[in-house]
């Protein structure tokens, strides 16, 4: 399965979906890396579908190309083929491929450029992404604006042409927007948001007003997903419509509804709270929803209905996320501390000190959803049986102080100044 | 019990170096920036300036105990705070040395540690480097013209110690006093002097390095500033601060080399008034005092205008009597930060800007040990 395959024919694609049934994670995301290698998915790109979930639970490195740099800022909208309804807010997969195609030949040299530029590149690069995005993005989007339906379209996608302009014209929206969204995720998620956020929020608002409802709640229930802090987002949407005459109100009511929608039929959050992705990512997801979460609930006061959804949620990430923390907790930090020796290398106690900050990064993202007092007394607990280990004290101050707090810290080891 | 909430300076300029205090490298977030200063014994030892706390310009002023109760110090910070306490000076150099003890035990982390204690071997290898010039310069001084065909510098060890100890006994017999006090005098003199750098290797010390990186940071912010990014508006101002510090702490790194060409008249005004000898040769050290955290801050940050604010809130003012009384209020003080919107709900824990605080607190320690 190396990068020598060019093609793949129906009897490959066979044996590959026969494989994927059982697949382990390392078969899996060999196969994955074959289909990412390939010039034309095709078909073979339809394998993935099934084990999309599964993909997202190991989680492997993806090699940056044309189409996913293309269509990594509306992400968080894609939704799988068959789930698709006509009227809703998601993309279906089985456009990207045609799409990209179509914007590939339109770019011509310059999507030739492009592709230099993220030759050998993942997905994980987020300055080549930023770099060739700006580039690609709003290119492309002038290319969907225009565009009439690629004559693969109906093949590919198995759609009607008359959804091309809807499709079409709403990537076209969001991804005339991308770059100045990019910033502002970027800013958020680094904690250094710009402080003119507010004035380019609006600006993209205005923009996706402008082409009508549609475009509005297409590029809210985007942001909601792509900057979950800014809660404020349907007051402004509402505000922006109605000085365009505008019903901000029905759009911003749809983005909430399909995120809701999203966050209830997505498998993300609960793989991730199992921790398989890895700590951090578990924790971020976790903060994503959980951050989401309550800003719709700010939003929706007046919903009891829109209430009772949210805190179903909330319970059910909340379920998901105490049940491994605790294992979570005694699998990656207690266990492996309890066989330390008394001194320990710099690279370890330095992994150990990253693991208990991910996991106090998980528990204060889950802690949103409920259970605070459990989370409370599993990490005291865990501070007491740190405490009591052989390791140094300065370290055993440190594990605690990261995983409880300062003050617990100088408590349990006895260093508190007068 | 805990202490009342702290009250908002709006209008601050200190007027000398005490009253500005001394930047501590603290690594709790809401510590970040802030300054000590000694004041209020009774109520924990020393006060804590928090500069910009919201934002706008202004600082709280409380002492120790209230920032304790109010702001969450970090292990690290409760263990400097402790080595703040018991120091005898409170001056950039203890401070620096009572921050590298704390980092060395470890309390910000193993890269912090590893850093502190290379920080803390350079200063040894530097102190030893000024007592040896400061030595040869006394020869020099001592010996006739031609009385040895080698010059000290390249002189073999037990002759060269033989001509040292010739050195210190005449100015001993000189000053009326004994040589232990004269060697006493001498090792003081290059625990002083080790900062500011003396001999060929002069500017490998502490202080011109620092001073070196401050103005490279001042041409690089004028430049951001020249280059027309309304986010980069205020790097003007802040180079023109930067500047004017810089030139402060060139013309008083000069001042304290002038004193090494005449080691007799040193050593009678050591012997007359050592605050006085200590406050001139220290002066650089207290002009550039909180800039290295800004000149890490400004390496890490790429540049980004989010490390400018963030600059902003910490730019050390310039005491008002430093420039005398004719300084305009542009030349003390720094340009203000800009308030931040509040309209997102931030996604970044506290452990983490604890962790990029310890990380940029090694940064500090293995760049410019400050």
């Amino acid at each position: 399965m190396s990068g020598g395959i060019s093609t793949i024919g129906p009897a490959e694609i066979k044996a590959l979906r026969r494989l994927l049934v059982d697949a382990r994670a390392d078969q899996i995301t060999r196969v994955v890396a074959m289909i990412d290698s390939l010039p034309e998915r095709g078909e073979a790109d339809d394998l993935l579908t099934p084990f999309r979930a599964r993909l997202a639970e190991i989680n492997p490195p993806r090699p940056l190309n044309f189409a996913r740099l293309l269509f990594i800022p509306i992400d968080p909208l894609i939704v799988p083929g068959p789930r698709w309804r006509r009227g809703t807010l998601g993309v279906p997969r089985t456009v990207l491929t045609p799409l990209a195609r179509h914007v590939g030949r339109a770019l011509a040299e310059d999507a030739a450029a492009i592709e230099a530029m993220i030759a050998g590149r993942s997905v994980a690069d987020r300055a080549v992404i930023q770099a060739a995005g700006a580039k690609l993005w709003p290119a492309a989007s002038r290319v969907m604006t225009s565009a009439s339906p690629p004559p693969d379209w109906q093949d590919a996608t198995g759609l009607p042409v008359s959804d091309h302009a809807t499709i079409a014209g709403a990537i076209a929206v969001l991804l005339a927007q991308a770059v100045p969204i990019q910033r502002l995720a970027d800013g958020l998620s680094s904690g250094a948001i710009p402080d003119d956020a507010e004035m380019v929020l609006r600006a993209i608002l205005a923009s996706a007003a402008e082409r009508g409802s549609q475009a509005l709640a297409v590029m809210i229930a985007l942001l909601m997903n792509r900057l979950p802090g800014f809660s404020r987002l349907p007051e402004l949407a509402r505000e922006i419509a109605a000085a365009q005459d505008k019903d901000g109100r029905m759009a911003a009511e749809r983005a909430t509804e399909h995120t809701l929608e999203n966050l209830a039929n997505s498998p993300a959050i609960a793989l991730a709270a199992n921790g398989t992705g890895g700590l951090a990512h578990a924790a971020e997801t976790i903060a994503h929803a959980t951050t989401l979460l309550t800003g719709l609930a700010e939003q929706s006061a007046a919903r009891p209905d829109r209430q009772i959804l949210i805190d179903e949620l909330r319970r059910s990430i909340d379920r998901a996320c105490r049940d491994s923390f605790t294992l979570l907790l005694e699998r990656h930090l207690l266990a492996p501390l309890s066989h330390l020796a008394t001194a320990a290398d710099d690279d370890l106690i330095t992994g150990l000190e990253a693991v208990a900050r991910d996991l106090r990064a998980f528990e204060q993202a889950s802690r949103q959803a409920g259970s605070g007092d459990l989370y409370d007394r599993t990490l005291r607990e865990a501070g007491k049986r740190i405490a009591a280990t052989s390791l140094p004290r300065i370290d055993r101050m440190r594990l605690v102080e990261i995983l409880n707090n300062s003050d617990t810290a100088l408590t349990l080891l006895g260093a508190r100044p007068s | 019990m805990s202490s009342p909430p702290p009250e908002l300076l709006v209008s601050y300029r200190p007027t000398n170096f005490q009253e500005r205090g001394l930047a501590v490298p603290f690594t709790a977030p809401a510590l970040a920036g802030a300054r000590v200063r000694l004041g209020g014994r009774e109520a924990g030892g020393f006060e804590v300036i928090l500069p910009n706390p919201s934002g706008s310009r202004g600082v709280y002023i409380m002492p120790w105990a209230a920032a304790r109760d109010t702001f969450r110090p970090s292990v690290h910070d409760h263990l400097l705070a402790t080595a703040l306490g018991a120091m005898v000076d409170f001056t950039p150099a203890s401070l620096r040395r009572a921050a590298y003890a704390v980092a060395a035990g470890g309390a910000a982390g193993r890269a912090a540690r590893r850093a502190a204690e290379a920080a803390m071997a350079a200063e040894r290898k530097h102190v030893l480097q000024t007592h040896f010039h400061l030595l040869l310069g006394l020869i020099r001084v001592t010996e006739p013209q031609g009385a040895h065909p080698l010059p000290p510098e390249r002189e073999e060890q037990t002759k060269l110690e033989r001509r040292a100890g010739a050195a210190v006994l005449h100015l001993a017999r000189t000053l009326a006093t004994t040589t232990e006090t004269i060697a006493g005098w001498i090792e003081g003199l290059a625990t002083l002097f080790a900062a500011v750098g003396v001999g060929p290797s002069a500017q490998e010390a502490f202080l011109p390095r620092l001073l070196a990186a401050l103005t490279r940071f001042s041409k690089d912010i004028e430049a951001r500033g020249r280059a027309g990014d309304e986010a980069f508006a205020p790097a003007p101002l802040l180079a023109r601060h930067a500047a004017t510090t810089a030139a402060l702490a060139r013309a008083a790194l000069a001042d304290a080399t002038a004193l090494l060409a005449d080691p007799f008249a040193l050593a009678r005004a050591w012997q007359a008034d050592r605050g006085a000898v200590a406050a001139g040769v220290t002066r650089a050290d207290w002009l550039l005092d909180g800039w290295a955290q800004i000149l890490v801050l400004w390496q890490n940050g790429g540049g980004a205008p989010a490390t400018l604010e963030e600059i902003l809130r910490i730019v050390p003012h310039l005491p008002t009597g430093v420039l005398g009384d004719q300084a305009s209020e542009e030349e003390t003080l720094p340009p203000a930060p800009r308030r931040r919107a509040a309209a997102f709900r931030p996604m970044t824990c506290a452990g983490g800007l604890l962790a990029r605080n310890e990380a940029l607190r090694a940064l500090s320690l293995g760049t410019l040990a400050a």
